[in-house]
């Protein structure tokens, strides 16, 4: 294995060791339970069909939302790349969206949509804007002399768009997604929780609380963060991918 | 193509003054001057990409090749790709590369253009100019980085491929105009 992976396993050895400290130094499973509460926790949660129905359910919307977010943003970020006046009329609702709290829009939807609907509208709400600004500002850094090139060559707007456009875009599209994958995951938990999503991880996690169950609590949420990081190296995989396949197609 | 009374500046600083120049059809011209005369804001006013001050381009033909002064080619695509790029369906892979293999370049048809050398990436930018076609050619200091011998294999190539199309070409190099068998014209 390589001294890098090594340091990681090290560096997760120590945290989950200061977790064991911090629980025995606590004292309490209601307040800290230890590491290997969760884990038998987890084990006994694992076999159970419920489980992985909540997974399934939260997975689905969440990704469906950041799904919708992604190829809605990146269109619009390249139609408003075309023409200018998409972004002018798109920026009041980027810059609202942007500054509005989670928790109002958790609760404006709530009185809006069915609860099923919540974390899919969420996590599309969290995404959009953070997509769209990034793959935007790529499009914007693109090669001027290229554009003038193609200007020249008459060469339409769609080849320009995969040979020039895309390839400046790239970088910013995969920063953003890797910023926004975690963003999806925690506000379409928080609107599972808040909105009580029957079926899905969220309504685990409130149950979770309101039996002060610690124990469950943990290992939910160490479930949110294996799937948030397996979607998030699973998305990013398939977007280098995607952007290689449309750059390398035939002009 | 006609330019008349052409006047330019840059903030303060003047780039073209009362410059006048007729291309006739099919003639091969040559623009000589020192360094910051203009040259290239010349080429850039005839291809409509920058608008004087004032005076007039006229007669401009409706598809212009141009060799740009530098290579703006896609780093990651092939020549084969950067050439089709330009000329989309009008010409096919085959004619791309009998074009590119013409220039030397037989060996380099499918490498990322990133990855060739300049010499190599200049004349994959004269190729995709001349594979363009149009009534006028507007070279920008088109073998600069090129040895004397692909100096004259890259002259060669753009006069048998030109079909008839004028052609203007800026350099500092004598020998270039001599390639092309070109009027000098001195700004």
């Amino acid at each position: 294995m390589k001294k890098v992976t090594w340091q990681r396993i090290g560096a997760a050895a120590l945290a989950v060791l200061v977790w064991q400290a911090a629980s025995m130094a606590v004292g309490s499973a209601l307040l800290l339970p230890s590491p290997a509460a969760v884990l038998v926790r987890l084990a006994a949660l694992l076999p159970d069909g419920g489980f992985w129905r909540a997974v399934w359910f939260s997975f689905c919307r969440i990704a469906g939302g950041f799904g919708a977010a992604l190829v809605l943003g990146t269109a619009l970020a390249f139609a408003a790349g075309r023409w200018p006046v998409v972004d002018v009329l798109l920026r009041p609702y980027v810059l609202v969206i942007k500054s509005v709290p989670v928790a109002s829009f958790i609760i404006l939807a709530l009185i809006w949509m069915r609860t099923s609907a919540l974390p899919l509208f969420i996590s599309f709400l969290m995404v959009f804007p953070i997509l769209y600004t990034n793959v935007l500002a790529g499009i914007r850094s693109a090669d001027r002399e290229l554009l003038e090139m193609a200007r020249v060559f008459r060469v339409p707007w769609l080849r320009q768009a995969r040979c020039i456009l895309l390839p400046a875009a790239e970088p910013f599209l995969l920063a953003g997604s890797a910023a926004a994958l975690g963003m999806s995951w925690k506000a379409g938990v928080a609107a599972e929780v808040i909105g009580v999503v029957g079926g899905s991880i969220g309504e685990k996690l409130y149950e979770a609380k309101i039996y002060l169950q610690t124990g469950d609590l943990l290992a939910w949420t160490a479930v949110i963060v294996a799937l948030s990081a397996l979607f998030e190296r699973a998305v990013l995989a398939l977007l280098r991918r995607c952007c290689r396949w449309a750059k390398g197609g035939r002009t | 193509m006609r330019a008349e009374h052409l006047y330019k500046r840059f903030g303060d600083k003047p780039v073209l003054e009362n410059v006048s120049l007729t291309v006739p059809a099919g003639a091969v011209l040559c623009l000589m001057a020192p360094s910051g005369w203009g040259k290239t804001t010349l080429l850039r006013c005839m291809a409509g990409l920058e608008k004087p001050d004032s005076g007039t381009v006229r007669d401009v033909p409706e598809r212009i090749g141009y060799v740009f002064q530098e290579d703006r080619l896609c780093g990651h695509m092939s020549a084969v790709e950067n050439v089709r790029l330009a000329t989309g369906r009008r010409m096919d892979s085959a004619t791309i590369e009998a074009h590119l293999t013409e220039l030397g370049l037989g060996g380099q048809l499918h490498q990322p253009v990133e990855e060739m050398s300049g010499g190599q990436r200049r004349r994959v930018a004269i190729a995709r100019a001349v594979c363009f076609g149009g009534g006028l050619l507007l070279l920008d200091e088109p073998f600069k980085g090129l040895d004397a011998e692909t100096r004259q294999q890259a002259a060669a190539y753009i006069l048998r491929h030109r079909n008839g199309a004028a052609v203007v070409c800026v350099t500092h190099d004598r020998e270039d105009a001599a390639a092309l068998g070109a009027e000098i014209a001195a700004l």
